[in-house]
């Protein structure tokens, strides 16, 4: 984008954006830390994940308050106004997203015995789908790039069917003895996290889709064709 | 089927209008407009139009300077359109061809035709004096008249002929000043003069001064740029109550003004209307590229 006449204006927003990627790089390694937590069954990095929630609390806080000051002080308009508002957006989405990666990592201290197999690998495939879409999703959000953001957001549909074929696989095997019924909800809960998770991505996918287009994602696949 | 859900939901009739006329004018729109294009873009004609302006160009220096190129514009019924644009963009040349102000100018010519309801004010049996009361204008710096606050109001009223006696005078100054907003303020020193009012006060008697001569359309050439935020904010919340009887074509260099008060936002430049439309596609999602790079003050 050709450059602001007010150089600090340009200067305020790299500042919002380098904070952006430094919360969502925090996503990241959070929800990468509770896979590894979980799947070692690591009760202790569980918890550090947990006590790291605090700080990306902080840096959403940070990056709102910055945002704030700056509709107050720049009153942007157009493609400005509308990053700014997204901006704000996308920092909610992120804060959430850690909710439910320290969510999932408190599921972790509570499983008894280490799951099974099947619903296991499934909880895996699913957060690290989930990791892969926010780093997409980012990606997609720095270049501007409509398709990238379209193609994330239908990505969660297979978070979805993901999360429906583990729940189904775990109440079959709670009904054959094979965990108990606190380790087998506390195993959908975590599929559950996850599912929150690629919703709160397609939210992130939309924002940027407002962005570009200033218009609302209909959810049809052609749309970013035309824009 | 989205229209089918909110109209069930929504009570409101109106408020459902305004909505699926704003995401179909969204959904039609078409793919950002590239720097280089000088067409106009978006709807520059309204239904039955109280102002119809036609192909018009404006030359200075003899036609040495083409100030304005080609413009086809509507001023609405009881709609506030906001002209922006850089400085030396054409804004306020066509703002003044609409009560023929250009005329005083040596050396402008304009071609092309403006109607007043359907009348080409340009036609040469049309009278300037009676034309410039249906289509009044308020500066950008307040010029009252160095008269008490009475007379700078009945003035324009005595002149066109609108008033025989001294109570009808009282009336029409009692009632221009209630409509600018002043009243209260004045009328226990209505003798006093208007050169001595506060910068904002004195631009409300310029437009009471506007409005006692019964006018169809009001013209501000960045009326508030010489006040304070306070004085603006009381002119701003006039020109909303003013709509119900007038058109108003207000020329500013404040985005967010133009955002606040108008309905229809028309962006110029060099010359040309770039872009027009309602108010608040031009400020949230532009169409063509200039547009955006003016509001955004990317302009290089």
């Amino acid at each position: 984008m050709q450059s602001h006449i007010v150089k600090s204006f340009d200067s305020e927003t790299d500042g919002l954006k380098k904070k952006i990627i430094e919360l969502a790089k925090n996503c990241e390694q959070q929800l990468s830390k509770a896979i590894d937590a979980f799947v070692a069954m690591d009760v202790d990095l569980a918890n550090a994940v947990i006590a790291h929630d605090e700080y990306i609390n902080h840096l959403q806080r940070d990056i709102e308050e910055d945002a704030v000051l700056f509709l107050a002080r720049r009153q942007p308009m157009a493609l400005d106004l509308r990053h700014l508002l997204s901006v704000m957006k996308i920092a909610g989405e992120l804060e959430r997203i850690a909710d439910y990666a320290a969510n999932f990592s408190k599921r972790v201290s509570h499983l008894k015995m280490p799951p099974t197999q099947e619903p296991s690998d499934l909880i895996v495939e699913m957060a690290k789908t989930c990791q892969l879409m926010i780093h997409d999703a980012m990606d997609a959000f720095l270049r501007l790039d409509v398709k990238k953001a379209v193609a994330v957001w239908h990505k969660d549909d297979d978070i979805d069917t993901m999360f429906a074929r583990m729940v189904t696989l775990v109440q079959k095997q709670m009904q054959e003895n094979k965990f108990d019924i606190k380790d087998g909800t506390g195993l959908i809960l975590m599929g559950r996290c996850c599912e929150r998770i690629g919703d709160h991505i397609t939210n992130m996918a939309e924002d940027i889709y407002f962005i570009k287009t200033g218009k609302t994602y209909s959810g049809d696949f052609e749309d970013c064709y035309s824009s | 089927m989205q229209a089918e859900i909110i109209n069930a939901m929504s009570p409101d009739a109106e408020l459902f209008q305004a909505y699926s006329n704003r995401t179909q004018s969204m959904e039609n729109r078409s793919m950002q407009v590239p720097r280089g294009d000088r067409r106009t873009v978006g709807q520059a004609t309204v239904e039955n139009p109280k102002v119809r302006c036609e192909n018009v160009d404006i030359f200075y220096d003899l036609g040495e300077k083409k100030a304005i190129n080609n413009i086809t514009l509507d001023i609405g019924q009881n709609e506030v359109i906001a002209m922006i644009g850089p400085s030396g963009c054409g804004k306020s040349t066509f703002l003044r061809s609409m009560n023929r102000m250009n005329d005083t100018i040596e050396g402008c010519r304009m071609d092309g035709k403006i109607f007043l309801e359907g009348k080409n004010i340009y036609d040469k049996d049309v009278d300037v004096v009676p034309l410039r009361a249906q289509v009044g204008m308020v500066f950008q710096k307040p010029n009252p008249f160095p008269k008490s606050i009475y007379d700078n109001v009945a003035y324009g009223p005595k002149i066109h002929g609108l008033v025989r006696t001294k109570n009808q005078t009282d009336e029409i100054v009692e009632h221009s000043l209630i409509r600018a907003g002043l009243w209260e303020e004045v009328k226990d020193r209505l003798d006093k003069p208007g050169t001595g009012l506060s910068g904002g006060q004195q631009q409300r008697l310029c437009i009471a001064r506007t409005i006692a001569v019964g006018p169809e359309v009001i013209l501000m050439d960045e009326p508030c740029s010489a006040l304070d935020p306070i004085a603006t904010a009381i002119i701003e919340d006039l020109m909303d109550e003013l709509r119900k009887e007038y058109s108003i074509v207000i020329v500013t260099h404040s985005m967010q003004q133009a955002s606040r008060v108008s309905q229809r936002t028309a962006f110029f430049h060099l010359g040309d209307l770039i872009e027009i439309g309602p108010t608040e596609q031009i400020f949230l999602n532009p169409i063509h590229q200039l547009t955006q790079d003016y509001i955004t003050g990317r302009f290089g």
